[in-house]
């Protein structure tokens, strides 16, 4: 379809900047509602686990190099039940996830920042840069995320040494008073959201210079996103406290607001907020371009790209739609929506690799073929 | 409904350049796809502008993996008693 390639070292930031996508300010509340103040141990136990997720998609890639997830269902389950499991991998998981994160940053917008702004106005300036974006294509993408994730990293660090003063280490302790169940149980949502969440890039894997080196990509992205989210966990734990922390809906958010530094540099919580900008366009576009990518591979269209504009349309009505208000959406995302993305991240690509064994299902390189 | 009104003006333009590129024979399959999910996105922004109830993915999920949540929120509950 598209003549294309993008680097090793490009793939690894876009891994980055996907796993720490939406996270970063929604993640640190949710895994303290859980966990309460072993938050931080869910979030190490989450590095461990979320990597092993990241080398089954490099698995399915290096069993059928070349292939989309899309192609991969064609041709491992045949035509019919592989047209439906790529239809609902396009827009059930790549596709919705565009929405959910309109939705999660419109509410962001519209409560800390914005607060008379309409939320349409956020989704459709938004939008606008998304679908441009798309519609320049992965290279430009990716190249920008090669510009971005620097900015990402240096701002994380500052923030992280700027709160360094802050921290009281007795409001972690004691460690694992309750029990293993809630630590475990705080691990859900994080590797839900940090690390199944990568499965969007399956889209653009064939599209690698030199795939042998993907398995590694994902990890070295995974672990960066993973320890920047994990101080951040600890961070919001060590000041605020673990009640507090969860009871608030963008921690991290309000600990750059904590930082104050000889009464001349104070309130730069806005850095927290341009990270955070960054990191959910990339996810966004990424998502977006997926579901082109796909749609256009499921019906054999030569032109993916006007598909951008249309598909950012029905998603904006989606985002709206998607709960009542602010509240009911964190129900849904903490609850049942990490156990849909279980589906398509680890169920989907474990059934594609056994049947594909048991068939014994050839490895035709499709390279950039629709 | 101002916004509504600039939002649709955009859509308009992008959709118009779009048709244009599209009138070529060879692309007869992705003007039809194309007008069709153009025609959806517009209904369903209408439809949302005057606040008609419509059906979204997100109940579909919370219904058919809302219990099952429950199911396995429950089991860790009793496992930690």
């Amino acid at each position: 379809m598209e003549n294309i390639r993008i680097s090793n070292m490009q793939l690894t930031v876009i891994v980055m900047l996907v796993s720490i996508g939406d996270t970063i300010l929604v993640l640190p509340s949710m895994i303290s509602s859980i966990a309460e103040r072993n938050a931080w141990i869910s979030a190490l136990i989450s590095i461990c686990i979320g990597p092993a997720v990241c080398l089954l998609f490099a698995s399915l890639q290096s069993r059928f190099p070349g292939m989309t997830p899309v192609q991969i269902s064609r041709a491992v389950l045949g035509k019919w039940m592989g047209n439906v499991a790529a239809f609902l991998f396009v827009f059930g998981f790549v596709f919705l996830m565009v929405p959910m994160l309109m939705r999660e940053l419109g509410d962001f917008m519209t409560t800390q920042i914005m607060p008379n702004t309409p939320i349409e106005i956020v989704y459709f300036l938004f939008l606008v840069i998304v679908v441009r974006g798309v519609r320049s294509g992965l290279e430009p993408l990716a190249r920008s995320a090669e510009i971005f994730a620097p900015w990402v990293l240096m701002l994380s660090v500052l923030l992280v040494i700027f709160v360094l003063p802050d921290i009281r280490l007795y409001r972690i302790e004691p460690l694992f008073y309750q029990g293993l169940a809630p630590v475990l149980g705080g691990a859900y949502p994080f590797v839900a959201f940090s690390y199944f969440e990568v499965g969007i890039l399956m889209m653009i894997f064939p599209y690698v210079k030199e795939p042998k080196k993907i398995r590694s990509n994902l990890l070295i992205g995974t672990l960066l996103s993973g320890l920047l989210l994990s101080s951040v966990i600890f961070l919001c734990l060590t000041v605020f406290g673990p009640n507090v922390t969860a009871d608030l809906m963008y921690p991290s958010y309000l600990l750059a607001r904590k930082i104050e530094i000889g009464e001349f540099l104070q309130r730069i919580e806005v850095i927290m907020a341009i990270i955070w900008l960054f990191t959910i366009y990339f996810k966004m576009s990424l998502c977006l371009y997926g579901t082109c990518l796909g749609a256009a591979q499921l019906f054999h269209l030569r032109d993916m790209k006007l598909f951008a504009f249309p598909l950012a349309l029905i998603s904006m009505v989606i985002a709206d739609r998607s709960a009542p208000n602010i509240t009911a959406f964190t129900h849904i995302i903490s609850g049942a929506y990490p156990l849909f993305d279980f589906t398509f991240a680890v169920l989907l690509p474990v059934l594609l690799l056994a049947v594909g064994a048991l068939r014994k299902t050839p490895a035709k390189a499709q390279v950039g073929s629709g | 409904m101002g916004q509504a009104a600039i939002a649709l003006f955009f859509c308009l333009l992008f959709a118009v350049k779009d048709t244009v590129r599209l009138k070529e024979k060879k692309y007869r399959r992705e003007n039809a796809f194309f007008i069709c999910t153009l025609t959806l996105g517009f209904v369903m922004l209408s439809l949302h502008f005057f606040d008609i109830p419509l059906p979204t993915p997100i109940e579909a999920i919370q219904a058919i993996y809302g219990p099952v949540y429950e199911m396995l929120f429950g089991w860790t509950l009793a496992i930690q008693k």
